[in-house]
């Protein structure tokens, strides 16, 4: 069974472009170039990661093999870094555990929201995570209600519902 | 092209593995199982497309067979976790597809947070006292390094999308939400310590 482990120039450009993501991240968390809201910083290092990638190729004009391969390495090393990115920086568990540390005695569970919201109201939070499908357009404040959007709202609630249900969750 | 149809066959043993992984019980997490499912499909099927189709180049399978996985993975996890997703499951059930703002926060928003507080629990993490929760010895290690790492990425605050460095926009979007002052507090609201 000969598999040939050796990656070609192009692919060896794509990973260089995947170890470049972690490091640009990290070079905009501090000091001068440092961006401060998480989600601008990673989406910015996301974009000179594959602008870095893309000015290499266009120069080497790889095979599409190659060029899909390095495409798809790069996208793996975004999507996976996004997801750790998205659980240090807004993870609601991890965040609610350090609430916990950051609590010098055991904590009411009024406390601990009090805590983690850095005494602010509950309703904070649950804003906040309306605020995410408010910015997709998900869902828009009405008065006091909020009411689902009829075109992106209802199909992004029916995919979301069909994975639950292929995954075997509780609807 | 035999490359990428062996990566697509890595993806679909992994789909197969997962889907039917995932409804057995068993103490280990979805995550640790969709890892590997992810990883041992991955050798059992370039094994098996190396005998099937001869010679191939390892990095196109890698790439198809590693960047469907971790879609799949993306697609689970935002299912299976996302607060913002759950309540936008609650709004396309209600009538209208339309919730008081009040009852989303009490009823699917504290829940949720009450769950989430159970899990710390579950996982060893937090452990009930008498007066209410405190962190065990393995939960303190474990967010003292979760702080290490966060501080090494130059992450200062975290938990919330919105920035709480910034009042005036928690205003803002406050009144877009509460045009009148007086409807701001509801039942859900726990008073702010003194």
């Amino acid at each position: 069974m000969p598999i040939d482990f050796v990656p070609s120039r192009a692919i060896g450009w794509a990973l260089a472009g995947c170890a470049l993501l972690p490091c640009l991240v990290l070079a905009l968390s501090h000091g001068p170039l440092r961006i401060a809201a998480p989600g601008k910083r990673f989406v910015s290092a996301a974009i000179l990661s594959w602008l870095s990638w893309a000015t290499v190729m266009a120069m080497l004009a790889p095979a599409w093999l190659e060029l899909l391969s390095g495409a798809l390495l790069l996208a793996t090393a975004t999507l996976a870094g996004f997801t750790l990115w998205t659980l240090i920086a807004w993870g609601f568990t991890l965040s609610l555990l350090q609430a916990l540390d950051r609590g010098v005695r055991s904590l009411t569970v009024e406390e601990w929201a009090l805590v983690y919201t850095r005494g602010r109201p509950f309703d904070v939070f649950a804003r906040d995570r309306l605020g995410v499908l408010f910015m997709l357009g998900l869902a828009e404040p009405r008065g006091r209600n909020i009411v689902m959007t009829a075109n992106r709202g209802w199909f992004l609630a029916r995919l979301a519902g069909w994975f639950r249900r292929l995954f075997g969750l509780s609807q | 092209m035999t490359e990428l149809l062996i990566g697509l066959g890595c993806f679909a043993l992994h789909v197969a593995v997962t889907l039917t992984w995932l409804r057995l019980p068993g103490r280990r997490s979805p995550v640790a199982r969709h890892a590997i499912s992810a990883f041992g499909t991955h050798f059992v099927g370039m094994a098996l497309g190396g005998w099937l189709m001869g010679a191939f180049s390892y990095w196109p399978v890698a790439a198809v067979s590693g960047f469907l996985a971790t879609g799949w993975l993306f697609a689970f996890s935002a299912v299976y976790k996302s607060v913002s997703l759950r309540i936008l499951a609650q709004l396309q059930r209600a009538p209208g597809h339309v919730l008081e703002f009040e009852s989303i926060a009490k009823e699917y928003v504290h829940p949720e947070f009450m769950a989430r507080i159970m899990l710390l629990v579950k996982m060893g993490f937090a452990e009930e006292t008498h007066g209410g929760y405190a962190l065990t010895v393995k939960g303190s290690r474990i967010a003292r390094r979760i702080a290490l790492i966060q501080r090494a990425w130059g992450i200062e605050v975290s938990g919330l999308y919105s920035r709480m460095a910034s009042p005036q926009r928690e205003e803002q979007r406050e009144r877009s939400i509460h045009p009148h002052p007086h409807d701001r507090r509801s039942p859900g609201i726990i008073p702010p310590v003194p």
